[in-house]
């Protein structure tokens, strides 16, 4: 879907590069994940991908065509969520929605957009009675307004309640799973683990490494497993190789012969190669 | 509906959501009480100068209002992904403008007519107005981009205001009568419009400054509605990618 090579940029007035060589590539069909720190150039990416930011260096490429070779078409085709609201606030959800859908070749059902993420019924108030949540999920429904076949989301679940941050995520899958492929920008890495099939983390402008949450988890996995039991009174803790577990006496021992009271594998989180890779921890 | 309708009839209706045209509409009843205790025979000369007044600095600040809304609530990054020219875009809010001072020219012409018994060219109004209305709206537009905010915006068009429409209202209400001042507002694209609503309102203008004037003001369109363009790249990558 998308090609990005060398990619550099830097914002007028600014004395260094915001993207120092990006590269990496979106597959057709795929959850993308972009994460990083704030001021790493993710948000930066993004916007050259949407053509909010002209004059980058490298090449962009979308379905093998220069990025920069799409005129306003390009827009019948991606949709963008952004993280801020984006609503004429004085409107209702259902002018926002009227008004924005008249501007697409092939606009979505929007009724049926607004019935998912559970808007429907106050599609008639105005948008600044709305709370954080409801412009977040009206965000989406914008989003997906021209029936997007590429969907740029940045932190899409933001302000959501679970129940309603569960329906946008299983929208985002079905989007998926119909075929659509999808970049999305978030710093929660539930949302991430759950739904991106690929994540580069980015670090000082660049991309620090590319491959599924899974790997990912691998890579950085200890191989341990640790198991806490009662002894007596008192609660013990031992540490176990996962290769030779099966034939490791002790460790048979243990879960025959004591209560355990925990088990745990220590496999890595994606939090934690977030922090590893770029030197900064998720609240930053 | 191509998009520009769309964008023009959904800029109108937010005009009115968000109280900008109820506003301009305040301002005409407020003139209106103004001209009904005027003597019937100044009336043509004050009828052009409102409509001056509301043509053009009324149409930067209402511009400048709208753009303001746009940056204030992150619409104007929305409009940068969606499928629209961005001489649409421009041009929509221009027109929207222009929609707003023909309102106005109705109502006031109405008034004319009916309250004071004074017949006007309404047809040649509304071409004035449009050619007025237009080039101020784009130029509200352009000064707009390099105002940090609306106080900013507002106090550009005061420097605006009194730099190039109030020597005009001082030539029109005659206070200022040297024929060496009136030679500069030849080249200013106020005069330009004070002589085509003077033409259209019935008072004196020689058919040559007429033709100069109505001349001038398309120039001026097309090189404003350009410049607007050209400059409109850097301002959308300002507001929505920065």
């Amino acid at each position: 879907m998308f090609q990005i090579h060398n990619l550099t940029y830097r914002y007028p007035n600014e004395q260094e590069e915001t993207l120092r060589e990006v590269n990496f590539h979106i597959q057709e069909g795929e959850i993308f994940g972009l994460l990083g720190p704030s001021g790493v150039g993710k948000s930066t990416t993004q916007k050259v991908l949407t053509k909010l930011i002209k004059g980058y260096g490298g090449t962009v490429k979308y379905k093998g065509k220069d990025l920069s070779s799409y005129g306003k078409d390009y827009f019948q085709d991606i949709g963008v969520g952004f993280e801020m609201p984006v609503h004429f606030s004085k409107l209702t959800a259902e002018e926002n929605v009227s008004f924005f859908k008249k501007l697409y070749k092939n606009p979505a059902d929007t009724d049926e957009l607004l019935k998912r993420v559970g808007l429907y019924d106050d599609r008639n108030k105005k948008v600044s009675s709305f709370s954080k949540g409801m412009k977040a999920r009206l965000n989406f429904v914008r989003a997906m307004i021209n029936q997007p076949t590429m969907l740029f989301l940045d932190e899409p679940t933001n302000g959501l309640d679970p129940v309603n941050a569960r329906i946008i995520k299983n929208m985002i899958k079905e989007f998926r799973d119909q075929g659509g492929t999808v970049l999305l920008t978030t710093h929660l890495m539930n949302d991430v683990d759950e739904l991106c099939d690929r994540v580069a983390f980015m670090a000082n402008g660049a991309i620090a490494e590319i491959d599924t949450p899974k790997n990912l988890k691998l890579k950085g996995s200890e191989r341990t497993v640790t198991v806490e039991y009662l002894k007596g009174d008192s609660a013990q803790t031992n540490t176990f190789n996962l290769d030779r577990i099966g034939s490791d006496e002790t460790f048979l021992s243990i879960i025959k012969d004591y209560t355990v009271l925990t088990i745990h594998s220590k496999e890595t989180t994606l939090e934690d190669i977030f922090i590893e890779m770029t030197g900064v921890k998720i609240d930053e | 509906m191509n998009n520009f309708l769309t964008l023009t009839v959904g800029e109108l209706q937010r005009m009115n959501k968000y109280q900008i045209l109820p506003s301009s509409l305040f301002v005409v009843a407020f003139w209106i009480a103004f001209l009904y205790f005027v003597d019937a025979l100044f009336i043509n000369q004050l009828f052009a100068m409102l409509i001056f007044v509301d043509a053009s600095i009324m149409s930067i600040i209402l511009v400048g209002a709208i753009m303001f809304f746009e940056k204030h609530e992150g619409t104007f990054r929305t409009f940068m992904v969606t499928p629209i020219r961005k001489s649409d875009y421009i041009l929509s809010k221009a027109f929207a403008i222009v929609v707003s001072n023909l309102i106005t020219v109705l109502i006031l012409f109405a008034f004319a007519y009916y309250v004071k018994n004074i017949e006007m060219n309404l047809l040649a109004f509304v071409g004035a107005v449009c050619l007025v209305g237009l080039f101020h709206a784009i130029l509200g537009f352009w000064m707009s981009f390099y105002a940090k905010d609306f106080t900013s915006l507002i106090m550009r068009s005061t420097g605006y205001m009194l730099i190039f429409v109030l020597p005009v209202i001082l030539v029109q209400l005659q206070v200022i009568q040297h024929d060496w001042f009136q030679y500069i507002l030849y080249i200013v694209p106020t005069q330009a419009s004070m002589n085509v609503l003077n033409a259209s309102a019935g008072l004196p203008v020689e058919t040559s400054e007429l033709w100069w004037s109505t001349i001038f003001l398309i120039g001026l369109i097309i090189v404003i509605f350009f410049v607007t363009l050209k400059k409109f790249d850097e301002f959308s990558q300002k507001e929505g990618g920065q």
